[in-house]
């Protein structure tokens, strides 16, 4: 019996997801597939990388111009007729928003339920997901043959690549099915950011409302030397100094970095829910009652505005 | 043009949850219900596309147990023509109100559904792309902008890396993100009026679908807390206890 992953990508590059994917595979028993499903240009690379993954026993990849635009229709029936070959216990894909869209269509085609956003795999059939943004656990046990699951990628290390001298799992196509024309994809942007994506960086700077403008610049030096994303809380998002986007917290990024630099916030329930799983917190707040202070692990009383200039200064 | 909002009843987001001390299920005592906030601007947007002249009637819908009502009158306060109760003993899994929903967008013969990505809480992002699946209509998900123009209804959708422009023919399924419209207020004679209406539940079993759940709830935990730190005089101290400490910087 066999896993199968769904590659994730994004430019020609497979997004490390895939491999934080792979590892949660790996505390299932199986032989772990990738499928990857993508346009002419990129397909071939792509299943490189996807078979250089340590850990991988089989690639299936389907190309067809059309996959280009990764429309759910389009890769939730493909996928399903890899399903469909049989032998499959598991689906997996990460919690990102192409998984978020993609697994829950692909569960309703196949007329079973299935869990998302699982942070540890407990036995074959029961899984834990965080709820209320992570205020609580909840365990849940899948009844269906072929279990469909989405996993938090950052609860998951990446799993390593192989080099070059080591034997890559072998790649086979699959035949790809028409086009579903239902949606037209009309543009696709990406941000043009020079910092990490807040969900993946190592270390994360939040603003919140004791953050002024003129605090900015020394925040971005700060982030600049620290190679960190920079977040906001509700606060500022509600006062339109940033877009929703960069919101950290329970209707924002749920995030885990290493390292989690509150910066004039004061913690309100949401917010913390959305970072408590950062592994080391440091909170700067004027206030000693801000209740960010009751999960940090270092916290300073003091001014943003001075003690940021001061950080800088330091390292 | 005929557009459905799915309503969920939510614990309101600025309430801590806590389980009961036997961990039998959430503390209910002094937590507020609400709206779901994502079902709230999916609801906002359907009103404004009426306002607008694109849509001619909106109408919300709740499954679960006699507690929807409430969340089902305030939709009718904030401006839904109509609105449909079905009634559940029980908690249903996200594959279970799918069916519902889906017998209930055809049988009221639907052009649009309108419905939050998740609930806030259970935070599960199921229910909308199960409904396309079910349903069969494109599915345009994590709406940040919308607009309806000639059958056709166009969204801006959230991506991992910003968003992508994506077009469909109605019927349509579009899942919403909290920030695509900002919730009206409820006028008091608004509520007074929607206090009238009576609200009839019918059976979810009478919808005929299959009401079999694939998952079920074997625990809930709470997740380890994590304990107050140390307050540090000034960046010099914080440094030098980030370097000893974490090998982080």
């Amino acid at each position: 019996m066999a896993i199968l992953i769904l590659a994730e990508h994004a430019e020609g590059r497979l997004d490390e997801a895939t491999r934080r994917t792979a590892t949660a595979a790996r505390s299932l028993n199986g032989d772990i597939h990738v499928l990857v499903m993508a346009g002419d240009a990129h397909a071939e690379t792509l299943s490189q990388q996807a078979a250089s993954i340590e850990g991988i026993a089989h690639v299936w990849c389907a190309t067809a111009p059309h996959l280009e635009a990764q429309l759910t229709e389009d890769t939730a029936a493909q996928a399903q007729a890899v399903l469909e070959r049989g032998g499959y216990r598991y689906a997996l894909m990460s919690s990102s928003y192409l998984g978020k869209r993609l697994m829950p269509y692909l569960a309703a085609l196949r007329g079973t339920d299935l869990v998302t956003d699982v942070t540890k795999i407990e036995t074959e059939d029961t899984f834990v997901r965080p709820v209320y943004a992570g205020s609580l656990l909840v365990v849940e046990r899948l009844k269906s043959a072929v279990k469909l699951l989405t996993v938090r990628a950052n609860a998951f290390s990446p799993a390593g690549v192989q080099t070059a001298a080591q034997a890559a799992a072998p790649i086979e196509t699959v035949p790809p099915l028409p086009p579903k024309q239902a949606v037209r994809l009309v543009e696709r942007r990406s941000e043009q950011s020079s910092r990490p994506e807040l969900s993946r960086a190592r270390i994360v700077i939040g603003c919140g409302l004791g953050v002024g403008k003129k605090d900015m610049p020394a925040v971005e030096k700060l982030a600049d030397k620290l190679n960190a994303a920079i977040g906001v809380s509700r606060a500022v998002v509600e006062e339109e100094t940033a877009s929703s986007d960069y919101l950290l917290g329970q209707t924002g990024k749920i995030i885990a970095p290493e390292l989690y630099i509150a910066l004039g916030i004061s913690g309100a329930v949401q917010h913390l829910a959305g970072v408590k799983d950062s592994k080391v917190i440091v909170a700067v707040n004027k206030d000693p009652n801000a209740p960010i202070f009751q999960i940090a692990d270092y916290g300073i009383v003091g001014d943003v505005a001075e003690v940021v200039p001061e950080l800088v200064g330091l390292l | 043009m005929k557009i459905l909002v799915p309503v969920k009843r939510v614990i309101d987001p600025s309430f801590k949850v806590r389980l009961k001390p036997d961990h039998s299920g959430l503390d209910m005592t002094y937590m507020k219900m609400v709206m779901n906030p994502y079902d709230e601007a999916a609801l906002e947007a359907a009103l404004q596309l009426k306002e607008r002249g694109m849509a001619t009637q909106v109408l919300t819908v709740s499954c679960g147990t006699d507690d929807c009502v409430e969340t089902l009158r305030t939709s009718l306060a904030l401006g839904a023509d109509e609105t449909l109760f079905i009634e559940a003993r029980y908690a249903m899994t996200p594959l279970v109100v799918a069916r519902l929903l889906k017998a209930v967008a055809v049988r009221e013969a639907c052009d649009l559904v309108l419905i939050g990505r998740q609930g806030m809480g259970s935070d599960g992002n199921q229910v909308g792309p199960m409904l396309a699946a079910l349903l069969g209509w494109p599915y345009l998900p994590f709406a940040e902008a919308l607009t309806v123009e000639g059958g056709d209804v166009r969204v801006r959708s959230k991506t991992d890396r910003g968003f992508e422009t994506l077009e469909a023919a109605l019927p349509a399924l579009v899942s919403v993100e909290i920030g695509l419209a900002a919730p009206r207020y409820v006028s008091m004679p608004s509520l007074m009026k929607a206090k009238k209406r009576k609200i009839v539940g019918e059976a979810a079993e009478a919808l005929g679908v299959d009401m079999e759940m694939g998952v079920a709830v074997v625990q809930l935990r709470s997740p380890p807390e994590r304990n107050c730190g140390t307050l540090l005089p000034d960046a010099a101290a914080l440094v030098e206890r980030l370097r000893a400490e974490t090998g982080i910087i």
